[in-house]
């Protein structure tokens, strides 16, 4: 089994440094590309809905990443003290045709969704956490 | 996020490279947004040297999109392959744009007049 884990401050920009890591992750343990890209992907959704929203009172705080490879299986657990939130209780994305009309709110959760196997959410005394799981085919 | 883009006539092709997520989609749109109201509104996205583009990237991508709707400009995208393809068709945004094979067919496709 592999492990990493990084820390980050609650700004935007850190998450250049996730993707930073996360490359380096997949090139050392050897990613198929869309299981890459699916990380890549869903990180950037979580880690900017939690900076932009998980926080009211403006002040730093440190968001846990955790990425563990072993067992054909990839996981993700991103943990924060924010306040409670359930990425997935949000609505699905409006699939209306029109370019002027299509909403693009529910795309990330949309995206969690497909671009992984199994998504778990739990409120752990004052944090959330969030297990994202991918089955990685053996190569 | 490197951003290079070039004229040809009055098309302008803009080539992000490295990756359109939260961080960069910012400045992504902000760039195209830009371009658009100084009247440079026939536009290719290539999307080539991209490696991945995160629901962010599609907002900016929309925004630019109806940007271009109401100044009665074009737009049209190509490099949309392999990972940046896939995320595309899970978005259900392949049918929301003009999207071409290679640049010379989205530059001729914008260039033209309806």
């Amino acid at each position: 089994m592999e492990r990493e884990e990084m820390r980050i401050a609650n700004r935007l920009s850190e998450i250049e440094r996730v993707a930073d890591w996360v490359d380096r992750f997949s090139d050392a343990h050897r990613l198929p590309p869309e299981v890459l890209s699916g990380l890549h992907v869903s990180l950037d959704e979580v880690l900017s809905n939690i900076i932009s929203y998980a926080y009211g009172d403006g002040g730093e705080h440190e968001i846990l990443v955790r990425l563990a490879l072993g067992n054909g299986l990839l996981t993700a657990e991103i943990e924060d003290d924010g306040l409670p939130f359930d990425p997935l209780g949000v609505p699905p994305p409006d699939q209306s045709p029109e370019l002027s009309e299509r909403r693009i709110g529910g795309l990330g959760v949309h995206f969690l969704k497909a671009l992984n196997d199994d998504i778990a959410y739990e409120r752990v005394g004052n944090k959330n956490r969030l297990r994202l799981c991918k089955g990685v085919p053996p190569g | 996020m490197d951003l290079v883009i070039t004229r040809s006539e009055n098309v302008s092709t803009v080539e992000p490279r490295g990756r359109i997520d939260s961080v960069t989609a910012k400045e992504f749109g902000d760039r195209l947004s830009q371009l658009i109201r100084s009247g440079a509104n026939r536009i290719v996205i290539d999307l080539a040297n991209i490696a991945y583009i995160s629901s962010a990237g599609f907002r900016a991508l929309l925004i630019a999109g109806k940007l271009v709707e109401e100044t009665d400009g074009k737009l049209a995208l190509c490099g949309v392959a392999g990972e940046v393809k896939r995320l595309f068709d899970l978005a259900s945004f392949t049918d929301l744009f003009l999207i071409c094979g290679t640049r010379d067919d989205c530059v001729a496709k914008v260039q033209a007049s309806d």
